[in-house]
């Protein structure tokens, strides 16, 4: 990830940039990823057991598969052996 | 006294100290999973041990600026600093970490190390050795912040997972939320052991320079490296149960959505943070994240008495630290005999909160046992703000 804000106004030395942009990028990561696996959680459980719409299953799949894919991506993160060029 | 000595006692006190680092912080990634009962104690502290070893090979970036903008440097690169003020700023943080750990408080083992080393410089050289700026800019603000941020980011993601699963009422989704919350935890566990064997590593490496043992400017050798891994893996598996028993059951009673909330959040938190080059601390945002899954689904279920205890640890660390290890420098750097003592007075005061904990016990088959934290007697209130 390679977002990074000008070392904005630094009151105590602290760039507030910085933690601003870590604030909102967490939040919107956190939510977006609890939100879609919630989500497919939700569209498992859809129908009488057994006997679950297609549709559903299918998007439950879907969310799950990006939720995976976010986990891939934060391994991808904590290993810097994978981003160091 | 012949600085070899000194640098192998620094060695051994710093592995302490990774240990203690360990099972302090064990509560951060698997709290949530054993209070949930996503994963057996034993399991939880099993995977979380692997993981934290595996973290302290993938790099060991923060090990070189272990103390850069927090203690001075002369012009070669090196902090004023001497490997008895090492030593005994390590003192500080081992009978602080120990302590909290009695108590069952997850405090920062981060600041416990640089209280440590600060209160040490202070004594050894003068207020000269310490940037108090980095010091507030790098420790305390992020402190106060972290878990205010990782507090609201876990707030609102537990509230939707309760509204969007109708409060979990949907069938297989506690099982769905226990599974997803296991990796979460895990990926937390992983980036702790990337950060936090690295900054004991960073200590050995300061006092091999310092010595003479070592150029400065260089990364920690092998053997450090394997030993610092070693030391948080054996650490973290040994668990302590008494901080997960806090943050798992104390501060609210976790449920599966809200450890998937908090892991979640504080995993996202940790990785964004700290590749954004603004690294917070892992206890920090755990804690944090873990009051915020609490408020998510209801506001009245935190116990704030024992949120306020955390908060107090967490302002008192630092100082409590800087006061042993800034005692421990002055008998240290006296005379030899100075010296010895403060090597007898450590292991008596280590000996002292194992011994207290033992007579009440916490282990992984009693940890999801109290609920009540009023009515728990194990919790000496009145002396939880107690210098170590």
């Amino acid at each position: 990830m390679i977002i990074r804000t000008a070392s904005s106004a630094d009151m105590f030395g602290v760039d507030w940039g910085s933690i601003a942009l870590v604030f909102i990028v967490a939040m919107i990561a956190s939510v977006g990823i609890v939100s879609v696996f919630s989500l497919g959680l939700r569209l498992l459980a859809t129908g009488e057991p057994g006997a679950r719409p297609v549709p559903a299953t299918l998007g439950a799949y879907a969310c799950i598969g990006i939720s995976a894919l976010a986990v891939l991506y934060g391994i991808y993160l904590v290993v810097p052996q994978f981003h160091l060029s | 006294m012949s600085i070899l000595i000194v640098v192998l006692l620094v060695i051994v006190v710093a592995l302490v100290f990774d240990f203690t680092n360990g099972f302090h912080d064990t509560a951060n990634a698997m709290a949530t999973s054993v209070a949930t009962g996503a994963l057996a104690p034993r399991v939880a502290v099993l995977i979380s041990a692997v993981l934290n070893l595996v973290g302290a090979f993938l790099s060991t970036a923060v090990a070189k600026t272990v103390s850069s903008g927090i203690l001075t440097e002369s012009s070669t690169g090196i902090p004023h600093i001497s490997t008895t003020m090492i030593f005994a700023g390590l003192v500080g943080a081992v009978l602080w970490n120990l302590g909290t750990w009695w108590l069952g408080l997850p405090s920062s083992s981060t600041h416990a190390l640089f209280g440590g080393l600060i209160g040490a410089a202070i004594i050894g050289t003068g207020f000269d050795a310490v940037n108090f700026g980095g010091v507030i800019s790098k420790i305390l603000l992020p402190a106060l912040l972290s878990p205010v941020i990782a507090g609201s980011v876990a707030l609102v993601a537990t509230y939707l997972a309760y509204r969007i699963t109708t409060l979990a009422t949907v069938r297989g989704s506690e099982q769905g939320f226990r599974h997803a919350q296991t990796v979460s935890a895990s990926l937390v566990s992983l980036a702790h052991g990337t950060n936090d064997a690295q900054k004991t590593m960073g200590v050995i490496t300061l006092a091999l320079i310092v010595a003479g043992y070592q150029d400065a400017n260089t990364g920690p050798q092998v053997w450090v490296i394997i030993a610092c891994g070693l030391a948080i893996a054996l650490g973290t598996y040994s668990g302590g149960w008494r901080i997960i028993r806090t943050v798992g059951k104390r501060i609210t009673d976790i449920q599966p959505p809200q450890g998937f909330g908090a892991e979640t959040s504080a995993a996202s938190t940790i990785l964004i943070s700290s590749s954004l080059g603004f690294p917070l601390s892992t206890t920090q945002v755990t804690s944090g994240a873990v009051v915020g899954a609490g408020l998510g689904k209801k506001l009245a279920s935190i116990h704030w008495g024992i949120v306020g205890r955390i908060a107090i640890a967490w302002v008192v660390t630092l100082p409590a630290a800087a006061l042993v290890g800034g005692l421990a420098t002055w008998l240290a750097t006296a005379n030899v005999l100075g010296f010895v003592v403060v090597i007898v007075l450590g292991v008596a005061g280590a000996l002292t909160f194992v011994l207290l904990a033992r007579r009440k016990p916490v282990t992984h088959a009693t940890v999801n046992d109290e609920h009540d934290p009023d009515s728990a007697p194990a919790e000496p209130a009145t002396s939880s703000s107690g210098r170590a």
